[in-house]
């Protein structure tokens, strides 16, 4: 019986122990800041041709495959961190894990850096906001402490600082895919958990309607 | 006497107001420090420098170390973190008439907090602790507020502080 106890005991340790990590072990110091500012596109093409990269993300980092990201024109610290992430377990993705495990820092800043250089997925015809989708994107909702979209992504949704990605150039899969991952936990990688706020209240409706609005049209 | 700034500018009407531009930086740091001296006013006693770009990793800022604190003594610390754009955790919890210790820290950028209708109010400048101690007489809910321009999202940047009734005593 004290075997079984001291068991449990050491279980909710540890899971405790395994929650105290950090989300994300990416810092934006100035060795990170410096390491990006210096990555060369030129040795990112060679590690993208070697890695294959283009198998999942396409010749131009625009998917043929709306489940998969569109990494042309992302910011080189998001993809950065992201990479990073993948690499320390921190985000979840078995193929991604196996592609950067092998992969230094510094060049997975190259990586970044020449997937930042390529042009984003072309948006398509303009879309029109109905009232609510308006007040989502550009007010926000302050009784349920929900922030502007373009707060964090940009008023076109080009993206922000460092780990505040564009969205304007995903396919609408992938966009829900990520919402709903951030609002059921399964996606976990976003520093203070700024996402997995958003994500929570947003209504199942409201993340279609959001994903509709800033997606790139479905490849044909 | 020649003019120093000749060295570097022609013009002699562009000289003219970049001496009328030094003189009067010089007038105003002059009364600027008679007045901080003649006030007695100081820079914020609890100077304290932390790391802002590595806070989420480890310490007393880490992710899951923020929220409400219960002190030996029966009064409240609340680790909050400030960041583009928002207040972390976002939601925080706390008794009227307690004492509650407020420490903060900026992951980023110049911030500054408010909660309008109390006393509560401080900058929290990036690589430093901002900390400050008050109490909340009257229960309802209140919001954090940045008040120092901090970037696009800077009016998006709020959250919430509920005050709760002693005797319920409900603290998260």
């Amino acid at each position: 019986m004290i075997r079984i106890t001291t068991l449990i005991t050491a279980m909710a340790l540890s899971v405790s122990v395994a929650q105290a990590e950090p989300s994300s072990l990416v810092a934006f110091d100035l060795d990170t800041l410096r390491m990006l500012k210096d990555a060369d596109p030129a040795r990112g093409e060679e590690i993208a041709k070697k890695e294959k990269c283009y198998k999942c993300h396409g010749d131009t980092g625009v998917s043929d495959d709306s489940e998969d990201v569109n990494i042309a024109g992302l910011m080189p610290s998001y993809a950065y961190k992201q990479m990073k992430d993948y690499k320390d377990k921190k985000r979840d993705s078995c193929d991604m894990f196996k592609k950067v495990r092998k992969l230094d820092e510094q060049q997975l800043a190259d990586l970044a850096v020449y997937f930042a250089d390529l042009p984003a997925a072309k948006p398509g015809p303009d879309k029109g906001l109905t009232p609510e989708l308006y007040k989502l994107i550009y007010k926000g909702d302050p009784e349920r402490l929900l922030k502007a979209c373009v707060a964090c992504h940009g008023r076109k949704g080009n993206g922000g600082q460092f780990n505040h990605p564009r969205i304007n150039g995903q396919y609408k899969e992938y966009l829900v895919t990520t919402m709903t991952e951030f609002k059921e936990e399964g996606r976990s990688n976003d520093i203070y958990s700024r996402m997995r706020y958003v994500s929570e209240v947003l209504t199942e409706e409201e993340i279609e309607a959001l994903a509709s609005y800033y997606a790139v049209p479905d490849p044909e | 006497m020649q003019d120093p700034l000749k060295a570097i500018c022609d013009d002699p009407l562009e000289r003219r107001w970049v001496w009328i531009s030094l003189f009067l930086a010089v007038v105003f740091g002059v009364i600027l420090g008679f007045y901080a001296l003649g006030n007695n006013l100081h820079p914020p006693s609890n100077v304290e420098p932390i790391d802002s770009a590595t806070l989420h990793l480890s310490g007393e800022f880490a992710e899951d170390n923020l929220g409400v604190k219960e002190n030996g003594d029966g009064t409240l610390t609340v680790t909050m973190v400030a960041a583009r754009y928002g207040f972390f955790p976002p939601v925080i919890e706390v008794p009227t008439d307690t004492p509650v210790k407020f420490r903060m820290a900026s992951a980023d950028v110049l911030h500054g907090v408010h909660v309008p209708y109390t006393n509560a109010a401080t900058m929290i400048v990036p690589g430093y602790v901002s900390e400050f101690t008050t109490s909340f007489p009257k229960a309802g809910k209140y919001s954090f507020l940045c008040n120092e321009y901090c970037g696009l999202g800077h009016d998006s940047m709020w959250s919430r502080l509920n005050v709760v009734e002693k005797s319920a005593g409900g603290v998260n």
